[in-house]
């Protein structure tokens, strides 16, 4: 009688955790191949971060003029959005397009695409690739180091108890009404 | 029994500090340590934004053709922006014709955002989308932008225009959309870059060179050596907003 009693909990587990590997009634997201060897961040911390860090390099770029090549939304553009089969780049409501594969899932709507191109663009180089001499050490603690220090901080944070995005100055500099990219689907 | 059992708390709270400091050096290391290999791979292309360094124009009107739209041109297609003669069609830079009517005499001027020091839209925006960055260059946060248009109201020199209907087809480095308020950005991320906005660079290559742009803070740069040499003004001087751009031969 109490082998029955585990037998039969353990079987409608069994059944229960089966069912999505069979095919909910949801399709699991495909999420596009990206064209680089690796992202900017582990994979994993992309999956959970990737909205923070976005966050944070648009402030920095807009506010304090830190850009990056790689780590900027046409940086993502360029390496995770390619041509389909057709020749023509997926429209952003697709869910070919890259970022729509995990948002439509989550049923997560951003309106990043209603200003920023969605297309990778090579002439992203001649506006944007000129490099300058990295920043002096006297010169700023608002460097790249500094950025990093603060990502760093906000990995922990993440980690460990609340979220918080940023340190310093920065936070304080962030002018009201901010408004959230991404208001539903937030864990 | 009490004076036996103090030892055993002290080397409890001992252990326990050691393990808590161990868990928060882990949990800030770990992450980090792989964050520092991943951030290698992209060091910032630009430096932040310095305010030892104050970017400015300065536009020779003497110089400035009046059939000649090269900066104009220049604007619209480097930022993706058309003016097609609406009335709420962008206009970041647009040729201005001042004449005095009492001796006829008549200038052709570029106007756009004039990159104030004391800027009146900065003051006005209610939600700190319009900012002075800390070069002095005035730009909008698109994305606080509640498209309001109080600094539209609030500029003299009607640089601003707004968005009033959807777009496609932008710049990957001029992102603009319906519902917020643009203007010059001084070409901000070529400035970022190294070089000089595309008016300054098309006006030396299909105009007659009439505008230079450079650090107004810099004794050495190009525009303080003609700003120290040749008189120039600012537009509605009065204002005492301090402008970024400045006119020569007005």
């Amino acid at each position: 009688m109490a082998a029955i009693r585990l037998i039969i909990p353990t079987v409608l587990l069994a059944l229960i955790a089966a069912v999505p590997a069979v095919g909910g009634r949801v399709p699991m997201p495909k999420i596009p191949a990206a064209k680089g060897a690796h992202c900017v961040r582990p994979t994993q911390w992309m999956r959970r971060n990737h909205m923070k860090l976005l966050m944070q390099l648009r402030y920095e770029a807009v506010h304090e003029g830190i850009r990056h090549k790689r780590e900027s939304l046409p940086g993502c553009i360029a390496c995770h959005v390619s041509r389909l089969a057709d020749g023509k780049y997926p429209s952003v409501k697709s869910r070919k397009f890259f970022c729509n594969a995990c948002h439509q899932y989550v049923g997560t709507r951003i309106d990043c695409f209603s200003c920023h191109t969605n297309r990778p663009d090579a002439a992203y180089e001649i506006a944007d690739g000129v490099r300058r001499p990295p920043p002096a050490a006297s010169e700023g603690q608002r460097s790249g180091t500094a950025a990093w220090a603060r990502a760093v901080a906000m990995v922990a944070a993440d980690s460990g108890s609340a979220p918080s995005r940023s340190g310093g100055a920065h936070g304080a500099k962030r002018p009201k009404g901010h408004r959230a990219v991404n208001r539903r689907g937030r864990p | 029994m009490r004076n036996s059992a103090l030892p055993q708390i002290a080397c409890d709270q001992d252990r326990r500090r050691f393990f808590g400091i161990a868990g928060a050096v882990a949990l800030a290391l770990a992450p980090g340590v792989s964050l520092i290999a991943y951030a290698q791979s992209d060091a910032p292309t630009s430096a932040a934004a310095s305010a030892k360094t104050r970017w400015g124009l300065l536009i020779d009107t003497t110089q400035c053709k009046p059939s000649c739209t090269a900066c104009v041109t220049a604007c619209s297609s480097y930022n993706g922006w058309k003016n097609e003669g609406r009335p709420t069609d962008p206009q970041w830079i647009r040729k201005v014709q001042v004449s005095d009517p009492s001796t006829g005499f008549s200038r052709s001027v570029p106007v756009m955002c004039q990159h104030c020091a004391n800027a009146p839209c900065v003051e006005v925006c209610p939600t700190g989308a319009s900012f002075k960055r800390a070069d002095g260059i005035v730009l909008v946060d698109r994305h606080i932008c509640i498209g309001c248009r109080y600094c539209m109201m609030a500029c003299p020199y009607k640089a601003r225009s707004f968005v009033s209907e959807n777009l496609s087809g932008q710049k990957p480095w001029a992102p603009r959309g319906k519902g917020t308020v643009e203007g010059c950005t001084l070409c901000v991320p070529r400035v970022d870059a190294g070089k000089v906005p595309a008016c300054v660079e098309a006006c030396a290559r299909e105009g007659n060179g009439a505008m230079t742009f450079g650090d107004l803070n810099d004794p050495a740069s190009p525009i303080r050596r003609a700003l120290a040499h040749h008189p120039a003004v600012q537009l509605r001087a009065d204002l005492m907003l301090d402008t970024g751009v400045r006119y020569e031969g007005l």
